[in-house]
Parts: structure tokens; C-alpha cells; sequence
């Protein structure tokens, strides 16, 4: 408890993440990117919208909306995360400040959660700031505001994955520009990788089940590779047309659900084993 | 000064009463890959005592604080700060300030929130933060930039802050890392007259440096190390063994120990009175810096 309330470095990280320049900067570009991608796509479904109409549970120009602003904010996500976190604990080390911290009261794990809380609680203000882009699809498409909500909470989950994986990777370097590059880096494989493997995987499926008589297919394992990426963990937004409720699409949830906890608190408990006192290390 | 010491000369090594040390060093060793940067260092540094930790770049003095401070583990030995192991990091911090060479300030904030970030990081509570602060700002003398960015500090200003930021704990034992460095003469002897002043309030210093001077005016005990080896710890100023050479018109020249300014004064004066033809008195210099040359030329012997 005491890792979250009363925490001296949520205090003053937050003071200092919420201040300045690149704080405003973060926000624009997190509300403009993803904002120049719905306009885009807004014009383009537009005019083809009249053959798709009505085939839904609900309106098809809000799926193409909805997906484009997720998807887009997602991809800035990747990146900007990494820049944001990446060089939390090697920032420290350059500077040599982290000794001074190192022998305080404070926890390791209160340090690397103190500035996990900061970053993830600015980057929930930059989500909350691209609420009104979000909110095209509901009011132009007609997509319940459950899946919007759901939505959301996706976009955070994933943020706060991504920035304890960058915090991770931080704590291993020295150098700021080393360790977001390699946060950067991780951010791109731990949400690509897994979607290129399980890609891969069906495909030299396919190719065995072409060549083989009884075909020994099964997209479970792909599906389950798949669901490694925090990116899966949008198989909870309910889009209405397609019925998720087969075993696979639960199991595929179940997965993502475990495997962003996972990663989430090794992330955490190894970067406080990397932040403590070399003289307190491998003890 | 508290302290029982003898003359620690003859046995730099023979421990001390151990329950009056505050740092005891036994057998310390610090090996990083095939570099020996301590030796086998034994060592009680009585509580009370301000000492001036010597040694030439590379000696390994910034290692023993470290160690001390409980941020690196020795290769080999054991090391007690008032009693507790640097093992149990919890009661060791709680009774250590040490200030690095490097200052390590974070930039971006105001004086008074940097002291009292690392106030709270102390588990010092809320409502006795702005006391606390206010009093180490006056003790160091930045009352006046209370309000100023850490960043617009001169040199010897992040300097003091990093002391005020060392003493947040209210320590028993000070370590400070070459604190004189970058200073200049006005700011080294305030310097100074802070760690007498800490001193006065019963707060054990060890302090590093390579300006002998400096340590001389301010040190009770001296701790040499070269080449990662005790070269030698002694007891400044209470030894009689200031030595005058006293040369007479008539007579050959005698040797006289004494003790300070006043007994040469009345040698002197006894001299005169006798009748004799006084034509020189000349003192031997037994400042920290014979005895570093001497200590340390005895080393490589
Ligand atoms: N992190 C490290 N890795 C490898 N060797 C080190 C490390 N830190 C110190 N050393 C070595 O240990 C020895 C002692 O270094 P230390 O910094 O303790 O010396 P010092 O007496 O403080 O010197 P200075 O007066 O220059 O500050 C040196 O030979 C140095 O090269
Ligand atoms: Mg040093």
C-alpha cells in the first residue's frame, strides 16, 4: 500500500512530468495523430457507406472510425510511451541521482512504482485528452458507449504495460538515449511480435494442411501465440457483429489478461532489483 | 573531542575500544575485476572525532566511504557503523550522511522542494518538514535561495545543498566526499566552520580530500590510505612532538619537545631569562603534510 499512497516519488514525479513544454507537446501529438487518421478514414467511408449500411448490429462507418482512432492511438502509444518512460532510471544513473535516492528510506520498488504511477497517470490524461477524437465514432457511427468505455480501458492497460516495460528496460541502463531506443525497440516487438508469429504460424499450417491429406489444422495455437500482444487485450471490446463467445476468442482473453498482469509485475519487481544499492544486489 | 586514543603511530592497525567507534573497518578489501582498490584495511575511527580521510588520486578513499555508506559491498571484511553491520542497510542509513563527490541535484525545482522531496524520502512527517528545512538552510547558508531554481546554484552553493541534503537524516556520522573540491577560499572556510560547528553537536565526520591544509585545520585524526592500503591513522594535535631547534652564539645547538605556540614562547622566554646567547628557533614542521610524506614514504618502503 504504502508503494502507491504516501509515495514521496509519485509526488514528486508527477510535479515534474505535468510540468513544461514536452508535457503540452505529449498531449498534441497524442490528440493529433489519431485525430488526422479519423478524419482521414471519415472521408473515406463516407462515400462507400450506403452499400454497408444496416448489415450490423451497429452502424459500420462507427467500426471503421472506431478501429482507425484505436488503431492510431495505439501505434502512437507504441512509440510515445517508450520515449516517455524509457529513460526514467537511466536519466537517474547519468545524472547521478540515483545514489542519493538509493540511500533513503525509500523501497526500490516504491522508486520504480512511484515513477510508473507518474508516467502511467500522465499518460491517462493524454487518453483522456483524446476523448473528444474517440468520441467521433459514437456520435457519427452509433457505437454504444459500452464499447467506447471498453475501448479505454484497453488504451490504458496497454499504456501502463508498455511504460513498465520501458521502466524496465530503463533501469538497465545508464544512458537515456540507450535505454528508450531499446524500450522502443521492446515496445515494437512485445505488441508486433507476437501477431507476426502466430501469423506465421498459421501460414506454415496452411502450407502442411495443403500437402497432407487430414488436414492437422488448428488456429488455437496462433490465436493463443497472438494473444501474447497487450494488443489482444482488444478481444474485450465487444464490436457486436462478430459473436465472440466461441472458446477460443475467451481463452484468447483469458491469455492476454494473464500475460499483461505478468508482464506488468516482473516488469516492476525486476527493475527494483536493478534500482538497489550495488552493495544490496544478488542478496 | 571524545577520545581515548593513545599513540596510534607505533600500531596504526591496533584496534581501538570498539564500542566508542564509530566506523570500525576490519580486514576491508575492495577488488573490482583485477583492480585493488582496497587492501585489507583495518581501521577504528573513534565516535566524535572529525576526520580527514588522505591519499593520492585513485588511492581508494571515495570506495571506503562508499562502503561505509553501505552502497557498495566489500570484497572481503566486515565494517561496523556504531555497532551495526553495513549488512543491516536500515540502521545504517538511518545513522549515515554521505555526500559523493558527484552532487547528484536534481534540476527543475526550487531549494525547498528538493530538501523536502528527500525530507519525505526520510520519513520525516509533514508538519516538521518547513522547520527542519529552514534550519539546515540556515546552517549552510542558502536561506537566501530558498525560493531559487537548483539549477542557478553556483558551484559551492549545489555544494552546501548537497551537505543540507546529507544531514536530512539528522546523522550520527558524516561522510563527506572531497566537499572542499571546487570551492573557493571564503566558501572552504565556511566549510569549515560548518563541520566544527556539526562537530560541536557531536556528529562523527569523516571527510576526503587531497588539500592537506585544509584537512589539518579541521581534522582530529588523520587516515592516509595509498594504493588502497592503510598508510597510516594517527591523532593530530595533542602529541608533543613539535620539535625546536634552538641554536646559540656560544654553545652547540640543543632539541626541545613541546606542545604548542605558548610552551615555545616560554622556552624561549626561560632561555633569554638563563642568559643565554639565543640566535635561532627554528620548529620542525610536523603539519599533516610532513606527516602524510612521512607516512606515506614509509610505506613504500
Ligand atoms: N566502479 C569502478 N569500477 C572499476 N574500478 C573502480 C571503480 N571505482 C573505482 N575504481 C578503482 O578503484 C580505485 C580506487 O578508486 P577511488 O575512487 O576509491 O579513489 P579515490 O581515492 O577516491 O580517488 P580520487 O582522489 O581521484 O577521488 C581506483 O584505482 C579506481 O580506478
Ligand atoms: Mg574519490
Amino acid at each position: 500500500m504504502g508503494l502507491v499512497r504516501s509515495n514521496p516519488i509519485v509526488r514528486f514525479e508527477m510535479r515534474r512530468r505535468f510540468s513544461g513544454f514536452a508535457a503540452a507537446a505529449g498531449i498534441g501529438i497524442a490528440i493529433g495523430i489519431p485525430g488526422l487518421a479519423v478524419v482521414v478514414a471519415y472521408a473515406l467511408t463516407v462515400r462507400g457507406n450506403d452499400q454497408f449500411n444496416g448489415i450490423d448490429s451497429f452502424n459500420n462507418t462507427g467500426v471503421i472510425l472506431l478501429t482507425t482512432v484505436v488503431v492510431a492511438l495505439t501505434g502512437t502509444l507504441v512509440l510515445f510511451v517508450p520515449a516517455l518512460a524509457g529513460g526514467s532510471i537511466a536519466s537517474e544513473r547519468a545524472n547521478q541521482t540515483l545514489q542519493p535516492l538509493q540511500l533513503t528510506l525509500l523501497r526500490p520498488a516504491q522508486i520504480v512504482v512511484g515513477k510508473l504511477i507518474a508516467s502511467s497517470a500522465y499518460l491517462m490524461v493524454v487518453i483522456a485528452c483524446a476523448l473528444p477524437v474517440i468520441a467521433i465514432p459514437y456520435l457519427l457511427g452509433g457505437v454504444p458507449v459500452r464499447t467506447v468505455i471498453t475501448c479505454l480501458i484497453v488504451l490504458a492497460a496497454i499504456a501502463i504495460e508498455l511504460a513498465a516495460v520501458s521502466v524496465w528496460v530503463s533501469s538497465w541502463f545508464t544512458k537515456p538515449v540507450g535505454a528508450i531506443v531499446t524500450a522502443l525497440a521492446m515496445s515494437l516487438a512485445l505488441c508486433l511480435g507476437p501477431w507476426i508469429v502466430a501469423g506465421l504460424t498459421l501460414v506454415s499450417q496452411v502450407t502442411v494442411a495443403a500437402a497432407e491429406s487430414p488436414p492437422p489444422f488448428d488456429e488455437n495455437a496462433a490465436r493463443l501465440l497472438a494473444a501474447t500482444s497487450p494488443t489482444a487485450l482488444f478481444g474485450f471490446v465487444d464490436l457486436g457483429d462478430i459473436a465472440d463467445d466461441d472458446p477460443a476468442g475467451s481463452s484468447g482473453r483469458l491469455v492476454a489478461a494473464a500475460c499483461w498482469l505478468g508482464v506488468t509485475t516482473l516488469c516492476i519487481r525486476g527493475a527494483s532489483k536493478r534500482v538497489v544499492a550495488p552493495a544490496e544486489r544478488d542478496r | 573531542m571524545i577520545d581515548g586514543h593513545a599513540d596510534e603511530q607505533q600500531a596504526p592497525r591496533a584496534p581501538s575500544d570498539g564500542a566508542a567507534a564509530a566506523v570500525s573497518f576490519r580486514g576491508v578489501s575492495k577488488v573490482y575485476g583485477t583492480n585493488v582498490a582496497l587492501n585489507d584495511v583495518t581501521v577504528d575511527l573513534p565516535a566524535g572525532c572529525v576526520c580527514g580521510l588522505v591519499g593520492p588520486n585513485g588511492a581508494g578513499k571515495s570506495t571506503l566511504l562508499s562502503i561505509a555508506a553501505t552502497l557498495l559491498r566489500p570484497t572481503a571484511g566486515t565494517v561496523e557503523v556504531f555497532g551495526h553491520p553495513i549488512a543491516d542497510t536500515a540502521a545504517v542509513r538511518g545513522v549515515v550522511g554521505y555526500v559523493p563527490d558527484v552532487l547528484g541535484l536534481y534540476t527543475g525545482l526550487s531549494v525547498v522542494d528538493y530538501l523536502d522531496f528527500f525530507a519525505d524520502s526520510y520519513a520525516v512527517k509533514a508538519d516538521q518538514r518547513p522547520g527542519l528545512i529552514d534550519g539546515l538552510l540556515e546552517l549552510v547558508d542558502l536561506g537566501g535561495k530558498r525560493d531559487a531554481d537548483v539549477n542557478t546554484l553556483s558551484r559551492g552553493m549545489k555544494q552546501r545543498l548537497a551537505l543540507a541534503r546529507g544531514l536530512i537524516n539528522d546523522p550520527k556520522l558524516l561522510l563527506l566526499d572531497e566537499p572542499a573540491s571546487g570551492l573557493d577560499p571564503r566558501a572552504r572556510i565556511e566549510l569549515r566552520d560548518i563541520i566544527a560547528h556539526l562537530n560541536g553537536l557531536g556528529v562523527t565526520i569523516v571527510v576526503s580530500s587531497h588539500i592537506l591544509a585544509e584537512l589539518e585545520e579541521m581534522c582530529s585524526h588523520a587516515l592516509v590510505i595509498e594504493h588502497g592500503r592503510l598508510a597510516g591513522f594517527e591523532h593530530l594535535g595533542d602529541e608533543p612532538d613539535r620539535v625546536v631547534t634552538v641554536t646559540y652564539l656560544d654553545a652547540p645547538a640543543e632539541q626541545y619537545r613541546i606542545s604548542d605556540d605558548a610552551a615555545q614562547a616560554a622556552l624561549v622566554a626561560r632561555l633569554v631569562g638563563e642568559g643565554r646567547n639565543v640566535v635561532s628557533v627554528s620548529t620542525d614542521t610536523t603539519g599533516l603534510e610532513a606527516r602524510f610524506m612521512r607516512l606515506t614514504a614509509g610505506e613504500l618502503n
